[in-house]
Order: C-alpha cells, then sequence, then structure tokens
C-alpha cells in the first residue's frame, strides 16, 4: 500500500518541478497582468505621473458615452461586417473547387496561402502603393474599364472597405486551407448514399451533405475570422493611423493611442477589459455552439 | 422486381483488370450472391450495377431496358453499404424520406427553409411520412424515429439502412457485406431477416459476400468469382456437388475439401502407394481427387456410405478437434502422408468418442469429383473395377 | 517484308497533358478562375518584387512592365541591407524569435506532459488557467507588463521584446493532446523496464512528438516575426529595431527612393516566404493549428 502512495507521491514530486517554470511565466504573463489591468481600470492613471487614485466606473462610463470610442467600436463592426462574409464564403466556394481538382491542387494552395504567411507590415505597403489614389495599379485597372479612380486610403466613404480587401487578401488561404481540411473529412460514402437516394444535383449534394457535416469547420472558421476582425491593427498602423479623419480608427489603433501615445492608461485598462469580453463572447459562442452539433 | 442482365462486364483500375468479362442472368425476384475472397472484384460489379462505377465495356441491362451509363437514380436500384451510411445529422424518419423528398419534390422545393413553404412540398410531405411510417413498422423501428445514427445499436442502424432502401420501392436491391459489421450472434438473426424480407417482397437481391455460409444459406443461387473472372453460377446445392473446377470446390464447403493427386491406368487407379479398384473409362494420367471431410466414414465410428463399391483407406489421425456435436479430425491416409486430410465425424448423442490412432476409413466412389491436370473438373465418375484385388 | 506494329506507351508529357484535359465545359472554366484568384493573391508579390527593382520614377510608371525598363536591382537591395541597418534588423527578429522558441518549448513541453500523464494536486486548476489563458491577447496585458518594464528599466531589450510570448499557453494544450494519445501502455512497460521518468520524456515521448513540434515551431517562428503590436511598443532605438517592425518607417512620408522601399519590404517578407516554399506542408499544418483549439 505505501508503495503505490510513495511512488503517487513522488510523481507528484515530480509534475510540480515540471510545470513549476510555467506556472511562474504564467503568473507574471497572465495573471498578474490581468489583475492588474483590472485593477487600473478603476483608476485614472497616467504613466507619467505618479500620483493616481481610484475613480471607480467612471473609465467604463467615459467610454460609452466618449465619441472617439464609439466611433472606434462602430467603425470596427463596420469593418467586420465588410470583412466577414468574403472572409467565409470566397474560401468556402475555393475549398469546394479546389477539392476536385487533384492535379492542380498543391500548385493552387501554394498561390493561394503564400499572403498568410507573408509579413502583413510589409505587405500592407505594397496594398498601399496599388491602392494610391493618384497612381496605384488599382485605379489603373478600373480606368482600363472606364471606371473613375478611387480613394482607396484617402476617403472616408471607402477606407474601411479598402483596409477589408487588404485583410481579405491575407486570409483567403488560411480560411481556404481549414474548409479543404473540413472537406476531406466527409465520407465519400454518404455522396454515393445521396447519389443512389437520388441526390446527384450539386445544391442537393451540398444542402444535404457537404454542409450539415461541415458543421463544425463552419463554425469555427466564422469565430476565428470574427475575433481576428476586432484584432486589425498592422494595416491601420502602417497605412491609415486611423484616418482620414477617424474614419479608420479601430478598437484596438484607438486603445493603443489612449495607452502608448496619450498614455491614459488606466482608460486604456478599461478598453482592453472591453475587448476581452467581447473575445470571451465569441469564444463562448463557439463552445456552445459545437457541443449542440453534429455527433457521429 | 425486376430482371438484371449483364453482358461481358469489363473494368479496369489504374491498368489492373478488374473485371475480365463478366456476364451474368439474374431472373426477377431472385437472391443471387456474387461471393469472392477480397479483390475478385464483387464489389466493384455491385457498384458498376448500382451505378455508382461506369463499365469500361459491356452491357447492363434491367427488365430489359440498357441502362449501362445512366445514373443510379434513373435506375430504380436501392443499395444497403457496407457501413450503412447514415446521414449522420439526421434522424432515422429524416434519413428514409430522403429518397423520396428526392424523387417527388422539384429542386427549388428542395432547397432548406424557402423550399418548405413550397405548394408542392407540402403537399408531398404527408405522403412521404405516411410511406416512412409504414416501412419503418415493417421493419419494427418505429420508436426509432426520432433518434439520430449516432444513438443507435449496430444492429437498429442496419435495419434504418434496410428502411432507406426499401422506402423506394426499387426493382432490385443491392446489399454490400451488410453483415460483416455485426458480431456472430446478431449475424445469424439479420441473416434470416433478410432472407424472410426477401421471401415476402419478391423483389430481386444481388448481395455481395466473402462468406460462403451466407451465400450458400440465403441464395437462390450463387456467383463465385475469383480475380476478375466469373467462375460458376448456380444453385448452392449445385456448386456443392457439381463444382466446375478446383477452385470452385475449395471455396464452398466447410471445412475446406480434401484435394488427392491419383494416377490413372486403363484398368486401375494409384493412390500413393496404393491401388485402388477404380477406373475411369477412356483415361489415364494425372488427375485430382476431391474429397469433402464429411464424405470420409471412420469404420467403426460411422455408418458405412451406402454404396456396393466401398473404398476403404487406411488413415491415421495427428489431432482432434471435439465442436460438441461432431469431431473435426486432422490426419492422413496411410497411403499419402505427405497430403493433409480432415475427417468431420458426427457424433450420436455427443457421447465422447475414443478413436485409435490408426483407423480405416470408406468411401463411396460417387463421392469423389474427378479433376483434370488443369483444374477444370471432368464429369465422370471413377467406376469400380469389380474383377481384381485390392491391394 | 513483314511489318512489326509497335504499340507505344505514350509519352510522360503526353500522360500529364492528358490528365489535366477538363473533362467538360465548367470544368475548364472553374479551373481559369482558380488560377485568374491564384493571379490576384500573388500579384502583389510579383509587384513588390518588380517595383524592388526599379529606379524610383519606373515605379508608378502608368506604362507598367513587369520586367523593369531600367535594372537596378542591385543597387537597391545594396542600399537596403548595407546602407540601412537591415542585416541588424533581421538579426533582431532572428534572435528574438528563437528566444522566444526555445523558452516556449523548454516550459510547455514539460507542463505538458505532466498535464497529460501525471497526477498531482492542482492539476486541473492549472489546465483550466491554461485554457482561459488562451484567449487573452497580447493587446489586453500590454499595459501592465510595458508599465513593469519601464520600472525595471528593462525597456529597449532584447528581453522587453521577448518577455510576454516568453509561455505559450498555446503550445501547452497542443501538447498536452498530442501526450495525451501517446499510449499508456508504452509508458509502463517503459517504468517496469526501469526507465526514471525524465528518461521517459526524453528517449520516448519527445521523439515521438517531432511532428507536433515542428508544427509548432513553424507557427511560433512565423507569428513572432510577423508581429508589429509589441516591438512597436517596447523598442525604442534603432538597435533593436525588428524587420517588421522597420516597415513602419514608411509609413507617412514614403521614402523617396521608392524602389528601395520595396525592396526592403520584400528582404522582410522573404525569409518566411521562401521557408513556405520549401516546407509548404510544415507550414500549412503549422500555421492552421490555431484551428485546433478547445
Amino acid at each position: 500500500m505505501s508503495a503505490a502512495r510513495a511512488r503517487a507521491a513522488s510523481q507528484g514530486r515530480l509534475a510540480y518541478m515540471l510545470v513549476a517554470p510555467a506556472t511562474l511565466l504564467i503568473l507574471l504573463i497572465y495573471i498578474l497582468p490581468i489583475i492588474t489591468v483590472l485593477v487600473m481600470s478603476f483608476t485614472d492613471y497616467t504613466l507619467v505621473s505618479d500620483y493616481f487614485e481610484f475613480i471607480g466606473f467612471e473609465n467604463y462610463a467615459k467610454m460609452f458615452t466618449d465619441s472617439a470610442f464609439l466611433n472606434a467600436l462602430e467603425n470596427t463592426v463596420i469593418y467586420a461586417v465588410i470583412f466577414l462574409p468574403a472572409a467565409f464564403i470566397i474560401p468556402l466556394v475555393l475549398a469546394l473547387m479546389i477539392q476536385k481538382r487533384k492535379q492542380f491542387r498543391s500548385i493552387l494552395e501554394v498561390l493561394y496561402f503564400l499572403p498568410v504567411t507573408s509579413t502583413l507590415a510589409a505587405m500592407s505597403l505594397v496594398w498601399g502603393a496599388l491602392m494610391d489614389g493618384n497612381q496605384g495599379a488599382l485605379n489603373e485597372l478600373l480606368s482600363s474599364f472606364g471606371a473613375g479612380p478611387v480613394n482607396w486610403l484617402g476617403s472616408e466613404g471607402v477606407v474601411l472597405i479598402s483596409l477589408a480587401l487588404v485583410a481579405i487578401w491575407s486570409v483567403i488561404g488560411f480560411n481556404m486551407v481549414l474548409f479543404l481540411a473540413g472537406l476531406t473529412t466527409i465520407p465519400t460514402r454518404l455522396y454515393e448514399a445521396a447519389a443512389m437516394d437520388g441526390a446527384d444535383h450539386p445544391l442537393d449534394r451540398f444542402f444535404r451533405v457537404t454542409w450539415p457535416m461541415l458543421g463544425p469547420t463552419a463554425l469555427f472558421v466564422a469565430v476565428i475570422s470574427s475575433i481576428n476582425a476586432f484584432k486589425l491593427f498592422d494595416t491601420v498602423a502602417i497605412l491609415t493611423q486611423g484616418g482620414p479623419d477617424h474614419a479608420s480608427e479601430v478598437y484596438l489603433y484607438l486603445a493603443y493611442l489612449e495607452g502608448f501615445e496619450y498614455f491614459n492608461m488606466g482608460y486604456a485598462a478599461a478598453l482592453s477589459l472591453f475587448f476581452l469580453l467581447i473575445i470571451f463572447v465569441f469564444a463562448l459562442i463557439q463552445t456552445m455552439f459545437a457541443d449542440n452539433k453534429v455527433q457521429y | 422486381m425486376a430482371r438484371l442482365q449483364l453482358k461481358s462486364i469489363r473494368k479496369s483500375f489504374d491498368g489492373n483488370d478488374i473485371l475480365k468479362g463478366i456476364s451474368i442472368d439474374v431472373k426477377d425476384g431472385e437472391f443471387l450472391s456474387l461471393v469472392g475472397e477480397s479483390g475478385c472484384g464483387k464489389s466493384t460489379l455491385l457498384r458498376i450495377i448500382s451505378g455508382l462505377e461506369v463499365p469500361d465495356s459491356g452491357e447492363i441491362l434491367i427488365d430489359d431496358r440498357p441502362v449501362t451509363r445512366e445514373a443510379p437514380k434513373a435506375r430504380n436500384i436501392a443499395m444497403v453499404f457496407q457501413d450503412y451510411a447514415l446521414y449522420p445529422h439526421m434522424t432515422v424518419a429524416e434519413n428514409m424520406a430522403m429518397p423520396l423528398i428526392m424523387a417527388r419534390l422539384p429542386l427549388h422545393a428542395r432547397l432548406p427553409l424557402a423550399g418548405r413553404f413550397s405548394p408542392a412540398a407540402r403537399r408531398a410531405r404527408p405522403d412521404i411520412s405516411e410511406k416512412v411510417r409504414a416501412v419503418a413498422a415493417q421493419l419494427r423501428i418505429e420508436h426509432l424515429m426520432e433518434r439520430r445514427p449516432g444513438q443507435l445499436s449496430g444492429g437498429q442502424r442496419q435495419r434504418v439502412a434496410l428502411g432507406r432502401a426499401l422506402v423506394r420501392d426499387p426493382g432490385i436491391f443491392l446489399m454490400d457485406e451488410p453483415l460483416s459489421n455485426l458480431d456472430a450472434k446478431l449475424r445469424v438473426e439479420v441473416r434470416k431477416e433478410i432472407t424472410e424480407l426477401h421471401a415476402a417482397s419478391g423483389l430481386t437481391f444481388v448481395y455481395v459476400t466473402h462468406d460462403q455460409t451466407e451465400a450458400m444459406t440465403m441464395s437462390d443461387r450463387v456467383a463465385l468469382l475469383q480475380k476478375g473472372t466469373l467462375l460458376q453460377v448456380g444453385a448452392p446445392g449445385q456448386l456443392y456437388a457439381d463444382p466446375a473446377n478446383i477452385e470452385v470446390a475449395r471455396f464452398i464447403g466447410s471445412p475446406e475439401i480434401n484435394f488427392l493427386p491419383v494416377e490413372a491406368a486403363s484398368d486401375m487407379m494409384r493412390l500413393g502407394n496404393q491401388h485402388l479398384p477404380l477406373r475411369l473409362s477412356g483415361r489415364t494420367g494425372g488427375f485430382t481427387f476431391g474429397l469433402r471431410p464429411e464424405a470420409i466414414h471412420p469404420a467403426g465410428f460411422a455408418a458405412a456410405p451406402a454404396s456396393a463399391d466401398t473404398i476403404r483407406l487406411s488413415f491415421r489421425r495427428t489431432l482432434v478437434e471435439d465442436l460438441g456435436h461432431e469431431l473435426l479430425i486432422h490426419g492422413a491416409f496411410a497411403a499419402l502422408p505427405e497430403t493433409d486430410v480432415r475427417v468431420r465425424l458426427q457424433k450420436s448423442h455427443g457421447r465422447p468418442l475414443d478413436l485409435p490412432e490408426s483407423f480405416d476409413t470408406l468411401i463411396a466412389p460417387e463421392d469423389l469429383l474427378v479433376f483434370d491436370e488443369f483444374g477444370k473438373r471432368i464429369q465422370q465418375k471413377p467406376l469400380p473395377v469389380r474383377q481384381g484385388v485390392v491391394a | 517484308m513483314s511489318t512489326v506494329v509497335h504499340t507505344q506507351k505514350p509519352s510522360r508529357l503526353s500522360a500529364l497533358l492528358q490528365s489535366v484535359r477538363p473533362r467538360s465545359l465548367s470544368d475548364a472554366v472553374g479551373t481559369l478562375v482558380l488560377f485568374i484568384g491564384g493571379w490576384i493573391m500573388v500579384f502583389p508579390f510579383v509587384w513588390m518584387i518588380s517595383s524592388s527593382f526599379k529606379p524610383t520614377y519606373e515605379v508608378y510608371d502608368p506604362d507598367f512592365t513587369i520586367i523593369p525598363k531600367t535594372f537596378v536591382g542591385f543597387e537597391n537591395y545594396a542600399g537596403v541591407l548595407f546602407d540601412q541597418p537591415y542585416l541588424r534588423f533581421m538579426f533582431n527578429s532572428a534572435v528574438v524569435c528563437l528566444g522566444i522558441l526555445i523558452v516556449q518549448l523548454v516550459t510547455a513541453i514539460p507542463a505538458a506532459y505532466a498535464l497529460a500523464k501525471l497526477r498531482f494536486r492542482g492539476s486541473t486548476i492549472f489546465f483550466g488557467t491554461v485554457i482561459a489563458s488562451i484567449t487573452i491577447p497580447i493587446n489586453v496585458i500590454s499595459i501592465p507588463i510595458y508599465i513593469g518594464l519601464v520600472q525595471i528599466r528593462m525597456l529597449d531589450t532584447y528581453f522587453a521584446m521577448m518577455f510576454p510570448f516568453l509561455v505559450s499557453v498555446f503550445a501547452i494544450f497542443l501538447f498536452r493532446q498530442f501526450f495525451k494519445a501517446y499510449p499508456d501502455s508504452i509508458i509502463d512497460a517503459a517504468r517496469v523496464d526501469g526507465f526514471s521518468e525524465i528518461e521517459i520524456i526524453l528517449r520516448l515521448i519527445l521523439p515521438a512528438a517531432v511532428p507536433a513540434i515542428a508544427a509548432f515551431t513553424v507557427f511560433s517562428l512565423v507569428a513572432h516575426w510577423n508581429d508589429l503590436y509589441w516591438p512597436l511598443i517596447v523598442v525604442q532605438s534603432q538597435d533593436k529595431m525588428t524587420a517588421t517592425l522597420s516597415m513602419m518607417q514608411y509609413q507617412s512620408d514614403f521614402d523617396t527612393d521608392y524602389g528601395r522601399t520595396f525592396a526592403s519590404a520584400a528582404v522582410v517578407s522573404a525569409p518566411m516566404v521562401i521557408a513556405f516554399l520549401f516546407f509548404r506542408r510544415l507550414f500549412i499544418r503549422g500555421i492552421t493549428m490555431t484551428g485546433i483549439k478547445g
């Protein structure tokens, strides 16, 4: 009896040794900071002055009356609404098309996945040049069809669309590969059974077999893409810096400015926590719906 | 109920000939089994019949109508897959309704959401539900209608797969090794149910299996395939008693038939170092006897075969397996000690038998199957040589 | 004279052509659409490299050609690598990425093994914390960590650049899944044979985990090479600037030498892209690993 207990004890000791480094780091990097951010959000701490005081929920109240915040939230939501459908449907269609073409699959995967591996900050510069209002290649292309030049990054009405275009470009390959992986898990047998049942029209096959079986993957892609939409930062920092006239000031960029340019740390902390809440909601949606889905 | 004709079906994949010209005529209402070892092409043949594959050459006719290149749904055929292939995200009721929805509703009425409200859909749905319920009742699965396949046992899933096929009132019913995923006990039960289903429905069944017991017990006729060729088609009893060649004889019958090399001279035959008072009229040379384990009768322990001209051969046993109702005796004839022979001996009343190590066996010449040097069966049976002495 | 008929095996070229023959019109159209889309995906890279070979006035030439009319590639790239401290920037990025990766692996693998195979008190709490932390992005914890670094005067150091990423809760989660799948029976057999726990980890588990480690390595390296946000916050001097961060210097007023701008963009993107082309399978598996979350 005690030999087993001794072994269990030594296993326990070993385990503590093994998790010690990670635990220490998690404490320093996640736990303490989160607590600090929470506490800080109730203060008016700014880096420049050592003196600060607790102001309760004032930061949070300020958020909802601050026009900059509301503007940033609105921009981010509009951006997400433009980004999400395209970032979902296009890769899905591509995956369906590529799955059938075995010979070209490798080269097509390379072409579409290339933007995913590239450095977005660097490629943003390229897109900035392509989208240049005066000399950009995109406008050259449009004018060859007779359409007028578009001020992609300099016009308030269009800038979010332009940013969404860049983001869609960079994420198509990623979502496409996820959908491809999901498609390969669908047993061919089901399509054969469907063919026997009379469902050989492509729409029937899609709605009766492909789409239901793709459920978990589709949910995942939707949630991940939504979270990524809210995390927009790099292209804004490089190309527009929130302009023109705050039209592209998205949530994380505002939080960055508040925290690291204006040094309103307390307020920025509140913004960060609210952001975390949004992310949690998305993650919650994922776990809730993932359980209800297909079991087989 | 439909008639199926296959004419010279050929199919190859990646340069391998899977089917080398198969022709079979399946009668209306017949239960035909396609049997053979793995790789013999039986599943491919079934898929060609179903329309999931297209043959390289040859013709398929259903009720005299050529369907060789037509899609599955145009052939009025239903298929039960080995792993049932039920739609995991649909209930049992929805699974069974699928074929009817596909058949009776036009495309716009089948689309999700919007299709539900189309008048065609609303008219057709009650009929569909009714039919599904009727078939479910027939298979005794009405209590499972709202469950999903993931919540069912293997046997229940099988019935749902059968139901989904039956609901279409097909002319031909195809089954691809439907019992192989079930445990032994369930297998026997479902075997009986399928046979009863066939009898009750009168549909034409084409049944693929690698298990010859299934094929023999369930079928009207059995088609034995080997490496893409059709060895023989016939009633089970016929394949057993009248095999066309060594391969058929070897495949049918459990435990496996015994093969004994013999030499034939004009007035006698020789097995190893023993003379046999038998001759083959007009033929001499090397032959192979096929002798079933149940056709070897240990003298004194089994009733002698009812024949006037029994051959007596000495047998030495090496291993005895007691199966309760019978013994499976392994050994060899004294005349041919290198060749393994199996003997089946029924026990009376399950009483233990004490077999000596060596004993005589009695064999009726009528039980001997004769194969020439190419493995082909020759129709004649060995004739007893009345005069002359057993060596 | 007898004529001998040769049935020749089709040449490899004709077999290849045969295999890509479209089966129908819609098939051909679809393939065409896919490749047009592929061209759109790749065009920015083509444009970037093409421009990096051009002198400034030609980059925005309305009469666009891929092959530069005047080739100044050598000058542009030499300028990038030597006139500007790009080699330094790349070096910094490499140091940071590798440092992060090593610490991540060294802390995550043992922790993951403990969670997967050992029983100890507090394992549930620990694992729960790991799961919860996965959803926490850098943007939320950046402020306190920044302030902390300021207080200990460690801003603008390699340590500061690596610190928030040193533990990857995602790696812990991923490796735990992987280790859990490793058969207990093999471990028990090793224990019976007298292996110590450490030996079991080093000699049995680790070699088996190489695919997962490789895929995670790709994921980590790419993510941190491309990171802009955190270096933007903690890097103060050009001495510590990373390759990706250096893109910020072109943000408002474009460098007057456009060709050189895109040469530097190309230099920064090159390592990841080239690695991708060589290790394609590994990349795709590694980057889509973010897909395999709880």
